[in-house]
């Protein structure tokens, strides 16, 4: 049973993920006891605000997935994250409150297809590297005028009008088992969700699918000629992009009960970009972390009445490209690499011994 | 297309030596392969075919189609005309995951390994499609070992030397257990030493196994030490095909090949 446990927990660690010793998993569990209590110390209200930067960690998740593992920069889940928010609102402004869980369902359902479609007529269409991200920013900005101009009564699917610029509002809670999921009861949702999805990538990304993703990024020609299918990876990977972006996007129409096409608009579309560039693009955990701080620190801003959270992230972006290339956690994660082999020498010098130091 | 006509027909030499009762039919032959880049015939009508269990080299100057031809046998191209069959199979309209999927493994001319990886991942990651999860550390050390790898096996292969990634990348291609390996210019660039061990390990692979090799090579010293038979590609055709004494004696070749001395 034990052995059983351990084999379970050692399919979380290993090459594809930064932090697999067991300072990390420490630091880990801290941080998810820190996440978990947080709601105690701040309250619903401001747990509630929180679960909106736990949200999009969905979305950053997808992207890192998708480009950081795969190597195909989508610049389009924002296109996933808001179809399924729409979804969302179409189904629960029809069918009412009783009706939020099989709205999320088809909302994900919803992202997932369509990534599914697009990414199968893009893959399999022979079309690659930065004319992905051409193509799928150019998707997100078609979903971004089409929604614009739905202002008018004749846009509207049953009870649910589309509304134009002016957006949904209205849509209701997540409801579950008759309680209406808002503040810390949706915050605790949206904490669970992630870390069960966490857990459950690094799993995958670990495991001989993460190795072959792994090898399409560094050289798809290469894993190509060692029998991968590398088309039918990209495509797996996106639509599962696709899905995670859905998750996101449907809790966001739950969380602020409103959805408008700003989220198909080229700004947000840049910031799932953003998120993964500044935590390390190969990094799950920088991928959600950053997303966390950086949406955090731009409410703060925006709370003071500046307009410099633009400028801030914008130099935070540029410095962290210019300084740490491969994004916050590689750095840290190269540092703490160096640090250790310097105590391990120290120490070995000062039990008059010479260890081996591994070359890794 | 005119490829899937005949995709039911044998290849007619595979099907005579079955007829005739030869043990050792074909493992590839090209029928009338023809590849066109715009006005350029880089392989024009070629019938190309090696024995189960051969080790061929192909020899020619630049811009003869060497690579062109096993991009033609990989399907990393498709051909203009022609067809292509491995093992009585016609293989002309697959992909080249489902060519390799078949027994066909290939080390490209620019050395291509998962550059950010250490050895043991790309190895791993070659040879995990083939063998299961219990043997997969076994046969990687095993394969490493042959190679002279296992002690790098830690290291990145940004890390290892020009000649070290070569021989990772013909590592990995032999991880697959192919029965054709094709291998284009796998000693470029390498010492002399290095390619004393890839041409001992070839021999060896050769003399042990029923696998069969195709090996572009320049370095006609190399040749000398690995393969009896060698055939000659010029301007897209078949130019010669005979023992590495016939070709190098050869007028005609040493006129195309070796710069008319």
């Amino acid at each position: 049973m034990i052995e059983r446990l351990k084999s379970a927990l050692g399919a979380l660690n290993g090459p594809n993920t930064y932090g697999n010793s067991r300072a990390f998993w420490v630091l880990f569990v801290v941080g998810v006891v820190g996440v978990f209590a947080y709601p105690m110390a701040t309250g619903s209200y401001r747990a509630g605000q929180a679960s909106l930067y736990l949200l999009y960690g969905f979305l950053a998740l997808s992207l890192c997935f998708i480009w950081g593992y795969c190597g195909v920069l989508s610049f389009g889940q924002v296109a996933f994250f808001g179809l399924a928010g729409y979804t969302f609102g179409v189904v629960t402004l029809n069918f009412g409150a009783g009706a939020t869980v099989p709205a999320a369902l088809a909302g994900v359902v919803i992202a997932t297809v369509v990534a599914a479609v697009l990414g199968y007529f893009m893959f399999y269409g022979g079309i690659r590297d930065v004319y992905v991200a051409i193509v799928t920013l150019a998707f997100t900005l078609v979903l971004y005028t089409f929604m614009a101009q739905t202002a008018g009564s004749e846009w509207a699917i049953g009870d649910a009008r589309l509304g134009g610029f002016n957006g949904m509002p209205g849509i209701p809670n997540i409801t579950v088992g008759g309680t209406a999921l808002s503040g810390e009861t949706f915050y605790y949702l949206v904490a669970v969700l992630l870390l069960v999805t966490y857990l459950g990538m690094r799993v995958l990304v670990n495991s001989r699918y993460g190795r072959v993703m792994v090898a399409v990024r560094e050289d798809e020609d290469r894993a190509e000629m060692l029998g991968y299918n590398t088309k039918f990876v990209k495509f797996a990977v996106f639509t599962f992009g696709g899905l995670l972006a859905g998750i996101s996007g449907m809790l966001y129409a739950s969380w602020g009960n409103f959805i408008d096409p700003s989220v198909f608009a080229l700004s947000f579309a840049a910031l799932p970009i953003v998120w993964v560039s500044i935590g390390g693009r190969e990094s799950l955990i920088g991928a959600i972390g950053a997303t966390f701080f950086i949406e955090r620190l731009s409410q703060e801003l925006a709370a003071t009445g500046s307009e410099w959270a633009l400028v801030v992230i914008g130099a935070l972006l540029l410095g962290v490209i210019l300084l740490m290339p491969k994004g916050f956690v590689p750095m840290i994660d190269s540092y703490a690499k160096v640090g250790l082999r310097w105590l391990k020498k120290k120490r070995g010098k000062s039990e008059k011994e010479v260890p081996a130091v591994d070359g890794d | 297309m005119t490829a899937t006509e005949q995709s039911e027909t044998k290849n007619p030499r595979a099907a005579a030596s079955e007829r005739t009762g030869v043990s050792n039919p074909d493992i590839i032959a090209t029928d009338s392969l023809t590849k066109r880049f715009g006005g350029i015939t880089a392989i024009d009508d070629v019938d190309f075919s090696v024995e189960g269990g051969e080790l061929r080299c192909l020899i020619g100057p630049n811009g003869a189609g060497k690579s062109t031809l096993f991009k033609l046998l990989t399907g990393q191209h498709k051909p203009t005309e022609g067809y292509v069959y491995y093992d009585g199979e016609n293989i002309t309209n697959l992909d080249p995951h489902q060519r390799i999927q078949r027994g066909i493994s290939m080390k490209f001319q620019s050395p291509s390994v998962f550059g950010t990886l250490s050895v043991r991942e790309n190895m791993r990651t070659a040879a995990q499609r083939v063998v299961g999860r219990g043997e997969i550390d076994a046969h990687v050390d095993e394969v490493l070992e042959r190679f002279g790898l296992l002690d790098r096996s830690e290291t990145r292969a940004d890390d290892l030397s020009h000649g070290m990634v070569q021989i990772l990348e013909i590592a990995m291609a032999t991880s697959l257990d192919p029965k054709l390996l094709l291998l284009d210019e796998p000693v470029a660039g390498m010492s002399v030493e290095e390619s004393e061990k890839v041409a001992d390990i070839l021999n060896r692979m050769h003399d042990e196994t029923d696998k069969t090799f195709i090996v572009i090579e320049h370095d006609i010293d190399f040749v000398e030490m690995i393969s009896d038979q060698v055939t000659v590609l010029n301007q897209g055709k078949l130019f010669m095909q005979g023992t590495i004494e016939e070709v190098r004696n050869d007028s005609d070749v040493r006129e195309i090949y070796l710069g008319g001395e």
